[in-house]
């Protein structure tokens, strides 16, 4: 009976092991949807995937005087869906800025948030945002019935919208743009009060189709500012009429050049597109001439885009233009910028040029750049992405000197946003859903990018030890990476930040660069001008890598778990020969090297001679015997010991060190060991051993390492490679880490307290002169 | 009852949809020599610039304004300072500004030491722009007398704690 009870505890506790040392490495089966006909258990499409279609025209003018947008637009929408549609959603997203916002009523507040008046003015600034919507009918003027919530649109159908049948319809509609600089905003309008000019960045500014999917059915939640958006593809024909002293860049091609741009214009705009470096279109002494002159005349400048999820655009008499081609997979792409002179010498100098970089360096780890245009456009402080369009910051200080700094901001700012055109715009995740799926994985391809453009560039993310500050510690207000947009606490880091850094840790230390690049390859190729999930991201690169991601995916986009491996202790131990000459010297060496008691030492000095010194009777046999010296016993049992041994001989002489390490995983995300040995003789090995060994001990392991020769010192993560948050406990013996205070004190002489250096380099010259 | 309070006029604050980094982290460590708290606080470059444009009259650039003994007052003392107090037995601690380090890669450090405190409880406000930025969220991380580093989150729901010496 007792036996039994025994057996039983014994069963039961290898029960429990067994599945605690399977919370990290279970597989997320039970966190991922189930694979369907429409997204397969490869990570890929599946045979019935579907998408819907949104085409659109759109007539948009710029009413300059009032800062007004009108527009109206139809829309073209197919249903390819095997279901029928009652009703259509529509995005509203200016209504973020209408009266009634949810955004601001959501925000939580307290007294100490009105500390200023510069906050208070920001809370109760009045404007009158949001879209007027005048008109939604069939193309024949029949009305239709229509609801709004908020930043939502529903039109209800008389007939439910059958599987493969198309529906057009008319909306009508204007708003008054915000002023970006007051309200803030994605898009809006910078005004330069000394000579009255403007510059437009116009963006979410028509009423646009809702995603309908197998996923979410139609995704319509609430735009409350964040959560960015997700749209289905279609064509776009635009027609935007401006002041004619207005440049203009926008998603597409434009379509008549003849009628808009002069004849040096298009001679200059055609050798661009045969141009390996920038040709300027509109030179910066033109754009100076626009902007003395009003012009009370318009143009229209027409746009066809193909195959894109959102239309953008942005006009200013203000506007610089410089162009040049670059070339990806044999098509031509045309690079542009458009900046107004304040944004230059930066601009006229970088920007183009690192359009062209970026759209090469993420056609290499994602897929061809798919457009013949794109484009970046100056736009104070902010950085936002649309289809072949995004507005960028970095501005130089109005002497023309800038920063270091403000340097590889602009530089930083117009990679991502380019970057964007590949996530979301033509990998098109759900951005309202997931912000992860198109911030982080664009800030990894980021990072790669901006390595390429030069090397250790000061990148803000991507290295491991970056994020480290952001994950340790107190993890009560932090969420995991898969967490909807709206809900997640520290977005920057969040969704930015730590997948990026997932990413990069997995490109570089877990599964290795082959390895991972032809799997993100393959599921940018899988899913362009498609709507991934992450599943079938997670899917995806176990699929095309033959590595089990699950306890990563599990780890790093699930939980809020850290990286903290400790190595506890090392102990050394070596083989014993048996041969007691070998044996017995060793043990005199040790005795003879073993610290001594001061008092001890002392005595000796102290005492000129002890009684059995004087006296020879004193010393017995245990006084007299000589417990290192080989005597014969010694030697005949170690000829025995070698007749039954002969084999193992060379290994018991071969004087290996066996160092046990004793590691203890105290943040929680299971991690590979990447050791660093530092022999005796000053050289050194890296060690890898994969997250697999925490597989049935989360929180000890050790391991054995048989060497040749003798350590000095043990580090863990010594190519900061796994965002380990606590490098103290990371060597041994101890190696004390200094705070960034203690960095600080050690270089105060150094102090960077230098002035702007193209400001000083300005003093040393005019010193010069 | 009605409780009055009183405004501070700086002026105005953008507000934009830039991918602003929201968080603030300081590193803190007592120094029995002399019997004061080492802090250094690391900010983002990006934020930090955006309120000192609105908030330092001639304001150009942090590069600038820290070589500027009236900016770089006006920087720590009213942006700073105001976000990160400390009071030991409800009274405040004084802090003195060190230096400063300007990072290419958008974050920017200031350093600072306390006046001479006692080795006991103190109590840490560090709210830094969260009146500006309400996803704002910052953490301070204490080693303490045994080399241990302790992590304490502050948001806008808990703006301080109790830090035992």
């Amino acid at each position: 009976m007792k036996y039994s009870q025994i057996l039983l505890l014994v069963s039961f506790l290898f029960v429990l092991s067994s599945a605690q040392g399977q919370k990290k490495f279970a597989q997320i089966e039970e966190l991922i949807p189930t694979p369907n006909e429409y997204r397969n258990a490869a990570g890929a499409p599946g045979h019935n995937y579907y998408q819907q279609q949104a085409d659109y025209k759109m007539n948009i003018v710029i009413d300059d005087a009032t800062q007004m947008l009108k527009g109206d637009e139809v829309i073209t929408y197919t249903n390819n869906s095997p279901d029928a549609l009652g009703y259509l959603w529509l995005q509203l997203d200016q209504n973020l800025f209408s009266k009634t916002s949810d955004t601001k009523l959501i925000q939580v507040e307290k007294m100490e948030d009105f500390r200023d008046i510069s906050q208070l003015k920001r809370k109760i600034f009045d404007y009158d945002g949001g879209f007027k919507i005048e008109d939604i009918s069939s193309l024949n003027g029949v009305n239709l019935r229509y609801s709004i919530n908020k930043t939502m649109l529903r039109i209800d159908l008389d007939k439910p919208l059958k599987t493969g049948a198309s529906i057009s319809f008319k909306i009508k509609w204007w708003y008054n743009i915000n002023d970006r600089m007051a309200v803030g905003g994605r898009s809006g309008y910078e005004y330069f009060e000394k000579e009255d000019n403007y510059i437009y960045t116009v963006a979410q500014f028509f009423p646009r189709m809702c995603v309908y999917d197998d996923v979410s059915g139609w995704q319509n939640k609430q735009f409350l500012g964040r959560g960015e958006f997700t749209l289905p593809f279609g064509n776009y024909d635009v027609s935007i009429t401006v002041p004619s002293d207005h440049v203009l860049g926008a998603t597409g091609e434009l379509q008549n050049t003849s009628s808009i741009l002069s004849g040096d214009q298009r001679k200059r705009l055609e050798q661009a597109k045969k141009s390996d470096s920038p040709v300027f279109i509109v030179t910066e002494e033109e754009a100076k001439a626009s902007e003395v002159d009003h012009s009370k005349s318009t143009k229209t400048w027409k746009f066809k885009a193909l195959n894109v999820r959102d239309f953008a655009f942005a006009s200013s008499r203000k506007f610089i233009w410089d162009a040049q081609n670059t070339t990806v997979g044999g098509k031509d792409v045309l690079c542009m910028s458009y900046y107004p002179k304040e944004g230059n010498p930066l601009w006229e100098r970088y920007s183009t040029k690192l359009v062209a970089h970026t759209v090469q360096t993420y056609s290499k780890y994602t897929v061809d750049y798919p457009y013949p245009v794109a484009i970046s456009v100056h736009s104070k402080s902010i950085g936002m992405e649309y289809p072949m369009i995004c507005f960028n910051g970095g501005r130089p200080e109005p002497d023309g000197t800038y920063s270091e700094r403000t340097k590889y901001g602009m530089w930083g700012v117009i990679i991502h946003e380019v970057g964007h055109n590949f996530f979301p715009m033509i990998i098109n995740s759900d951005e309202r859903q997931w912000t992860w799926m198109d911030e982080g994985l664009n800030t990894f391809v980021q990072y790669l990018t901006e390595q390429e453009w030069e090397r250790d560039y000061p990148s803000r993310r991507g290295p491991a030890y970056k994020i480290a500050d952001y994950m340790k510690g107190d993890k009560s207000n932090i969420s995991p990476i898969m967490t909807n947009s709206e809900s997640i606490w520290q977005f920057g880091n969040n969704a930015y930040g730590k997948p990026a850094t997932a990413l990069n840790i997995l490109r570089e230390t877990v599964m290795g660069r082959e390895l991972f690049d032809y799997a993100f390859k393959t599921y940018c190729e899988r899913w362009k001008f498609k709507h991934p999930t992450p599943a079938d991201f997670f899917r995806t690169m176990e699929d095309a890598s033959a590595v089990d991601l699950d306890w990563f995916w599990r780890g790093w986009f699930y939980s809020t778990d850290h990286v903290d491996i400790s190595l506890e202790s090392v102990k050394l131990f070596q083989l014993n020969t048996q041969n007691p000459i070998t044996e017995k010297a060793f043990q005199k060496e040790q005795n003879d090297t073993k610290d001594e008691f001061k008092g001890d030492l002392e005595n000796k000095k102290t005492i000129k001679e002890t009684i059995n010194e004087k006296d020879a009777g004193i010393d017995d046999f245990y006084a007299k015997r000589d417990l290192f010296k080989v005597d014969k016993l010694d030697e005949f049992e170690y000829t025995q010991f070698v007749k039954r041994n002969n084999q193992n001989l060379e290994l018991l002489n071969s004087e290996k060190f066996f160092y046990e390490l004793n590691f203890k995983n105290i943040g929680g995300l299971v991690m590979p060991l990447i050791i660093r040995i530092n022999y005796i003789d000053e050289t050194s090995e890296i060690i890898r051993i994969p997250a697999e060994i925490w597989r049935r001990s989360e929180v000890d392991v050790s391991k054995v390492f048989i060497l040749d020769k003798e350590v000095v010192s043990f580090r863990l993560d010594p190519l900061l490679e796994t965002a380990d948050t606590d490098l103290y406990n990371n060597s041994w013996p101890r190696e004390l880490i200094p705070s960034r205070y203690d960095l600080f004190k050690q270089q105060k002489m150094r102090n960077r307290r230098d002035e702007n250096p193209m400001q000083r380099q300005k003093r040393v010259d005019e010193l010069g002169n | 009852m009605k409780h009055i309070f009183t405004l501070i006029f700086l002026s105005f604050h953008t507000l934009n949809f830039a991918h602003e980094t929201y968080f603030a982290f300081a590193e803190m460590e007592y120094d029995d020599k002399c019997s004061c708290l080492e802090i250094s606080i690391k900010v983002s470059s990006h934020d930090l610039n955006e309120i000192a444009e609105n908030d330092i009259e001639n304001y150009k650039s942090l590069e600038s304004a820290l070589i500027d003994k009236k900016q770089i007052k006006e920087i720590t003392d009213d942006i700073i300072l105001q976000g990160f107090q400390i009071s030991q037995a409800k009274k405040f601690t004084q802090l003195f500004y060190e230096g400063f380090e300007l990072n290419n890669d958008g974050n920017c450090y200031f350093f600072f030491r306390s006046e001479e405190i006692d080795p006991e409880t103190i109590n840490v406000r560090f709210d830094l722009f969260m009146g500006i930025y309400t996803d704002q969220q910052n953490k301070l991380i204490y080693r303490n007398s045994n080399d241990i580093n302790v992590t304490y989150g502050f948001f806008i729901f808990k703006r301080q704690t109790d830090i035992k010496l």
